[in-house]
């Protein structure tokens, strides 16, 4: 009798065990997609590879004050990253990223392909000083722009379309990801690299060429 | 229900609502440091308190479905895996579905079940389970400062690396806390009794 029982709720435990194992791994192979994003950061790449998303229209101002839209590039393809002026540490790696895919986009002769920089610190990102930063990168104007959002209430709905988390840091600056970002011909967001990561961009706007 | 086990549930639903309480869950999740050691310490440790009061009532349901305690402790594992990774930490700020999930699956699914299997546990995995726990602190803790980028986009690396740091000293407070007692067992006491030889291996005294 003790020894039926004992076999019993061995048996009852083993299959809870069973359900247990496969109820837990399912769902953490579903919040990491597939074991593939244990971060937000790369969780926010793959979905933008997996399903390529249009940003907000923003109305932009450029360092040389002209206004216009995400829109006004259709036709070409975009590498967006975002900045403040401020920025001692990641943005300038950023910006001399940018500078070496300048070079890079020059040397290939890809006309088809434009860089724009999004300040993100409305108050300082003015368009001198967006001026200042891209005469500091050698920034090209047919090839280089650098922008802020024209009305405040479009930056929250850019970034989040993009993906950026900007956090105020204890140095009077921000702490956000930082990511190069392409945009397609069709003005969707399809793919995000590192923010060093020149050669990862430049091979696949490779594989886009004329497309 | 006994008076203990009233008080236990008692603390345990008073830190979990002092945890959830709006000023203290802002203060907490601005930091990645008392996010992790404090807000989701504090819930598995209410849920904890939780389990040790229901135990004993729930003493037949777990001879069916956790005889030997195998099955809680994978699911306690299995929750901690899913609120450690950085994503759901990250998630759970922007998305009020997984906040609130959050106060409610970490004492229910990590600290509870813990508490309820830990007594029905082999006392040798027990032993292992610490070690493990120590070593989980320590690899972490050890990714935390060396990662070179943050792992959450809402908090500073530096925020990160004290993290880390922290989990490390905790893995060695815990390690000597746990080793400690061993170095102040009676030795004679315990291996007297423990060697006291079988009474049939007795002689008869005073006869040989």
């Amino acid at each position: 009798m003790t020894r039926r029982r004992s076999r019993t709720h061995f048996l009852s435990s083993l299959a809870a065990t069973s359900i247990v194992l496969v109820a837990g791994a399912g769902v953490f192979w579903i919040k990491t997609d597939g074991a593939r994003a244990f971060t937000s950061e790369s969780a926010r790449r793959l979905a933008i590879t997996r399903t390529p998303r249009k940003p907000p229209p923003a109305l932009l101002e450029a360092s040389d004050r002209r206004l216009f839209t995400l829109e006004n590039f259709h036709g070409r393809m975009v590498v967006v990253d975002f900045i403040y002026t401020h920025c001692p540490t990641v943005c300038f790696s950023l910006g001399s990223s940018f500078a070496r895919l300048q070079i890079a986009l020059d040397e290939s002769r890809r006309d088809d392909v434009h860089l724009l920089s999004v300040g993100f610190d409305i108050a300082r990102d003015t368009p001198d000083a967006l001026s200042t930063y891209g005469q500091r990168h050698k920034a090209d104007p047919k090839r280089w722009t650098l922008v802020r959002v024209a009305n405040v209430r479009d930056l929250k709905p850019l970034l989040s379309a993009f993906g950026i988390v900007v956090i105020p840091d204890e140095y009077g600056g921000f702490t956000h990801n930082a990511a190069l970002h392409v945009v397609d011909r069709q003005g969707r967001l399809i793919r995000i690299f590192d923010a060093d990561d020149i050669d990862g961009v430049r091979e696949f706007i490779g594989t886009k060429r004329g497309s | 229900m006994k008076t203990r086990e009233l008080q236990y549930i008692v603390f345990c639903v008073m830190t979990i609502l002092v945890l959830f309480a709006p000023p203290v869950r802002d203060a907490l999740e601005r930091s990645m440091t008392t996010h992790v050691l404090v807000q989701l310490a504090g819930l598995a440790a209410g849920g904890w308190l939780l389990g040790m009061a229901v135990r004993e009532h729930l003493r037949r349901a777990m001879l069916i479905v956790n005889s030997n305690g195998v099955n809680g402790l994978l699911t306690g594992l299995f929750a901690m895996a899913f609120w450690m990774l950085p994503r759901t930490l990250d998630e759970s700020l922007s998305d009020p579905t997984l906040e609130a999930a959050k106060f409610v699956t970490v004492p229910l699914l990590v600290g509870a079940p813990l508490a309820i299997s830990w007594t029905r546990l082999n006392p040798v995995l027990r032993s292992l389970l610490k070690v493990k726990f120590i070593s989980m602190l320590l690899f972490l803790g050890w990714l935390y400062v060396t990662a070179p980028d943050r792992l959450c986009t809402n908090y500073y690396q530096s925020d990160q690396i004290l993290l880390g740091n922290l989990m490390i000293a905790i893995a060695g407070i815990l390690a000597v806390a746990w080793a400690l007692p061993w170095f102040f067992v009676n030795g004679t006491h315990k291996g007297a009794r423990r060697t006291r030889p079988h009474p049939a291996l007795h002689g008869s005294p005073g006869m040989g």
